[in-house]
């Protein structure tokens, strides 16, 4: 209970002394058990606060005077809700210290930038809101200020506009940008460097490197596929024999032998690392010193890979794991810790339009090419390039 | 079908190409002008009637036209098809893919088929029979064993025909389709009785008349069906030849059947797109998953599309052609069919077998997803599980998985220790043929559990049933090739912001740059870049009636199908472009050329000709090469985006 709150109610005048002290009981009372009910951000209604049985009898008139006696102190605050019903909220006491300390025009200006929160509230909506002049709040502001009650600040959304935020509270991750921004930017390198290292990390656990080098069926196995009599069972034509054995298929005939590659691993992996995983890799990682990164920070960080076509998501046994995409056309390499941004190796290999591989998917004048025009056909300087004529 | 600029520049080149000015230059004015008679195009092209005449009979015979002559007057109105133009490009590669499917003497007739346009059976077997004896210095010295006789060229024709690759041609297939239906259409008003229609008569005579007009786009397929009744159908004979391709000339010479030697027939593109599609659905899985898994997945559609006849519902006939059931192939049907060449225990990686989860891998899914949402990510219900194969399968099949060398033995012993029942083989085919079908489901696994979602596990019969929903799997195909574009256009943020648009919807700025990581001004600058280029656009929603600026909320939204539209037409241009730039460097290079076009000079070239111009010679057929070979991948493009 506020200390100020009862020699004031022992102050009034004489003849209600004992009246002054049982309202100062009821208020207490009211006000602890409004407290107690733990809403922290609820409003109460006439009616709820004669439910908490504080009240004796339900007496309304009664109920007034200690609402009223509440809210001279700043513990109580009104408020209308949306059919215009009168409702009351309580205050901590320590901040309705603060606010018998100012004065009225103070005081509306700190209650709406108490309202705004963790958000902060910009300079323009609270002249907006009071209808105040300009001098005034801005004296309003300055007395605030030195009493240390309020805090100007940058909020990332709006970097430009003057944020004014409680003092005594820390920025909202929404006003500050959580872990991606550094000094109210967002800090591009970080970003760029964590989606790397959560790419290598995906990468290594949903892949199988195989050493064997050679195409996929230049070599027979060393054992347990085809012995004995593969075609058992099967319908052949006895005429076959004549023939020289089947064509190979095309897709499938070998490149020239290649070092380490990656294959994909069998359905029903169960292994492929899920949000959590790549969040507590990052973690014991300890590349993200300072910041700490939530699951939820990790799950944005992986959307975006998988919205870049270089991750993809896969549900086996009711969780959701990350997977490379198009893996065995990944090389092996780490792209993570990189610095040269020409060298390919590691980074991640996307499908290649042919469109977008020719001069005319890249042409800067793509539009105006017509054959007899200032570009076109008989004079493409690109077309040339590409087909090695300068 | 409505033709772009591009598309219409491009079809009157290729004609131009293969069949010279002529034809062209009345292509152009069909397809700028429309639907046209004899009289007009005089005054169109400004030719006179003899040579009109003759540019006509050139673009009917290679059934560039579609022409109709009204019952009652005696003229006759010519129209362009473009789409016949269009698949002009294509004909080395479905030569190609048919001589991989069928094999060469199948190919060989098609060649000749797409060379004369459409021809009368008793005409082929005259210009086989002329032909064989001559196989003048052909390069291919098997060449004139292909086809050689009457028999066999009646046999080869029959295979074509039940495959549906080639199709009858009777005077009514000149008639655009569209046309028809119309008709129809009409002759179903003008029946029903009352001067009003309600909306269901229409309904109804709407459906009668796609009815008739399915009949009428089938009757082409009438020999075909006869075929099947007299021959057994086509996928039974092809799973008595093994799958493999009639490479001797002998197999099935005795029972030629008899063809009416006055039917005409023609290539049937459709079903040859079908083929094609295959094809690169393949490459695609190959691409995505891996080149072992893609030649199980060739098996898969090639089993699945014996009996599919078209890549798309007939826009024309939607109203009442259902949409096909899909086709179930079982696994045992696939091993059956699958090359024995095919390593299957090659290609997918080992993981220890307390590591997989078998019941969330043999879920099956008896319904078509209707839309391609990432409902298989999010929902929670789990199908039917086939209890009883998950349970003998063995778990630890991973031994099987071995292409690696004898050294690491050891580390894989450890992997997978305790959990080898196959450990103790018996060295029984039987056994390996078990192991070799668990292999090959593996890669049919892999294939379901692609994001692609390639093939459909849909069944349990035949150790699993599977079925490939070709509408979502083409659809993510397109969309696979677009995010390609656009990356490479735009940049991997680029394709990030378009990604999120696509999968949230419209969005404001704030939202768009929270969740893409990226700084504001970025965002901005590469929506703006993408704006520019049509990906994007903005929606202007006015919080009140007075439409201030900052009363207003900014919403982007990326258009796919605009997009797709747009990157078509360009890929149209980009096409014309590499033809014309051919052009030019044949125009630069004429002399040489020329030289090499006389008799005397083909086929010794480097002989004849000094080193200096032999040089040339051969760069320009490396330029040729190069500028050829972009417009069959920008092809693929097109097939994807538009007929697949």
């Amino acid at each position: 209970m506020a200390p100020s709150a009862v020699p004031r109610a022992v102050a009034t005048t004489a003849q209600n002394d004992s009246d002054a002290a049982k309202l100062a009981v009821w208020k207490q009372a009211l006000y602890e058990r409004v407290q107690e009910s733990g809403r922290e951000n609820d409003a109460f209604s006439q009616d709820d606060l004669i439910d908490l049985g504080v009240i004796p009898n339900g007496d309304k008139m009664l109920l007034i005077r200690v609402v009223q006696a509440l809210s001279d102190d700043k513990l109580f605050v009104t408020m209308r809700d949306a059919s215009n019903n009168i409702l009351w909220k309580w205050r901590d006491a320590q901040e309705a210290h603060k606010y018998k300390q100012l004065d009225d025009e103070q005081a509306m200006v700190y209650s709406l930038i108490d309202d705004s929160g963790g958000d902060g509230i910009w300079s323009q909506t609270l002249q907006r809101r009071l209808n105040m002049h300009d001098s005034v709040l801005k004296t309003a502001l300055k007395h605030l200020q030195t009493k240390g009650l309020i805090a100007p600040f940058k909020n990332v959304e709006h970097p430009n506009k003057k944020m004014y935020i409680k003092a005594s509270i820390q920025p909202s991750d929404r006003a500050t940008g959580g872990p991606w921004y550094t000094d109210q930017n967002l800090d591009e390198a970080f970003i760029e460097d964590l989606q790397r290292v959560v790419f290598d990390y995906v990468k290594n656990q949903s892949s199988y490197v195989s050493k064997h080098s050679g195409g996929a069926r230049t070599q027979t196995p060393s054992k347990g596929v085809v012995k004995g009599n593969p075609d058992r069972g099967k319908k052949r034509d006895a005429r076959e024999m004549n023939e020289p054995p089947a064509k190979a298929v095309k897709t499938s005939t070998a490149s020239a032998p290649r070092e380490a590659v990656l294959l994909p691993l069998p359905a029903g992996y169960t292994g492929y690392p899920t949000v959590r995983d790549i969040a507590r890799l990052l973690s014991a990682s300890g590349i993200t010193n300072n910041t700490i990164l939530s699951e939820s920070d990790v799950k944005k960080l992986v959307d975006v890979l998988v919205w870049d076509n270089l991750l993809e998501p896969i549900r086996v046994a009711g969780k959701i794991g990350y997977r490379v995409s198009r893996v065995s056309k990944q090389s092996t390499d780490v792209w993570a810790g990189r610095e040269d941004p020409t060298g390919r190796e590691g980074q991640p290999e996307s499908y290649l339009s042919p469109y977008t591989e020719a001069p005319c998917g890249r042409c800067p004048v793509f539009d105006l090419c017509e054959e007899g025009g200032p570009v076109g056909p008989s004079n493409c300087e690109y077309f040339k390039k590409w087909l090695g004529m300068e | 079908m409505l033709v772009t600029k591009h598309a219409a520049e491009l079809c009157a080149l290729l004609v131009n190409d293969l069949y010279g000015e002529l034809p062209s230059r009345i292509l152009i004015a069909l397809l700028t002008k429309g639907r046209s008679t004899i009289p007009q195009l005089v005054q169109q092209t400004s030719l006179n009637t003899r040579h009109l005449r003759n540019g006509l009979g050139v673009l009917f015979h290679q059934n560039l036209l579609y022409a109709r002559t009204e019952p009652g007057s005696k003229t006759t109105t010519y129209e362009a098809n473009p789409d016949a133009c269009y698949n002009l490009i294509r004909s080395g590669k479905i030569l190609e893919v048919l001589e991989q499917r069928f094999g060469a003497a199948e190919r060989d007739l098609v060649q000749t088929l797409m060379l004369l346009g459409h021809a009368r059976i008793q005409d082929l077997g005259q210009a086989f029979s002329t032909r064989a004896p001559q196989a003048n210095g052909e390069t291919n010295g098997s060449h004139s064993m292909l086809i050689g006789s009457e028999s066999r060229l009646r046999s080869v024709l029959a295979r074509l025909l039940q495959a549906e690759i080639v199709e009858a041609v009777r005077a009514d297939t000149f008639r655009n389709p569209a046309e028809v239906l119309d008709e129809y259409k009409q002759e179903m008003a003008k029946a029903s009785p009352g001067d009003r229609i309600s909306n269901k008569d229409k309904i109804v005579n709407d459906e009668k008349a796609a009815e008739r007009y399915i009949a009428f786009r089938d009757n082409g397929k009438a020999i075909k069906r006869q075929l099947d009744q007299t021959r057994g159908s086509y996928a039974k004979r092809r799973k008595l030849q093994n799958g493999h391709s009639t490479n001797g000339d002998h197999i099935d010479d005795d029972d030629a059947p008899h063809l009416n030697p006055n039917i005409i027939v023609r290539v049937n593109y459709e079903k040859c797109l079908v083929e094609l599609r295959n094809h690169r659905l393949v490459a695609f899985a190959s691409d995505s998953i891996g080149e072992t898994t893609a030649s199980v997945y060739r098996t898969v559609l090639d089993l699945a599309t014996a009996h599919m006849s078209r890549c798309r519902i007939d826009p024309l006939a939607a109203v009442k052609e259902p949409e096909p059931t899909p086709i179930t192939v079982t696994t045992l049907d696939i091993f059956d069919h699958l090359d024995e060449g095919i390593d299957v225990a090659r290609g997918i990686g080992k993981v220890s077998g307390d590591k997989i989860d078998t019941s969330s891998v043999e879920k099956v899914k008896m319904e078509v997803p209707q839309s391609d949402d990432e409902s298989d990510i999010e929902s929670d219900d789990d199908g039917p599980v086939p209890n009883g194969r998950s349970n003998t399968r063995p778990r630890g099949n991973t031994v099987q998985h071995n292409d690696e060398d004898p050294f690491s033995e050891s580390d894989n012993e450890t992997r997978t220790k305790g959990e080898r029942p196959s450990r103790v083989t018996f060295d029984d085919s039987s056994t390996n043929r078990t192991a070799r079908i668990e292999q090959m489901r593996q890669h049919l696994l892999l294939l379901k559990d692609s994001k692609h979602r390639f093939i459909r596990h849909c069944g349990t019969q035949g150790r699993g049933q599977w079925t490939v929903d070709f509408r979502l799997l083409m659809a993510r195909f397109r969309d696979a090739e677009m995010d390609a574009v656009i990356e490479q256009s735009f940049g991997r943020h680029g394709l990030r912001l378009t990604r999120i648009l696509r999968e949230r919807g419209k969005l404001d700025e704030k939202m768009l740059y929270s969740s893409a990581l990226m700084k504001k001004g970025d965002v901005q600058g590469k929506m703006l870049a993408m704006q520019m280029a049509g990906l994007v656009d903005i929606q202007e929603v006015p919080r009140d009636t007075n439409r201030l600026a900052n009363r207003t909320l900014f919403f982007w939204h990326f258009d796919g199908e605009k997009t797709q539209a747009q990157l078509l037409d360009d890929i149209y241009k980009a096409m014309l472009r590499c033809m014309q730039t051919l052009q030019v460097e044949r125009h630069k290079e004429r002399n040489i050329l020329s030289f090499v076009e006389r008799k005397d000079v083909q086929g010794k070239e480097e002989e004849v000709m000094t080193a200096e111009h032999y040089n040339k010679y051969n760069n320009h057929l490396e330029v040729q090469d190069r500028l050829l070979g972009q417009v069959m991948r920008l092809d693929d493009m097109v097939s994807v985006l538009r007929d697949f």
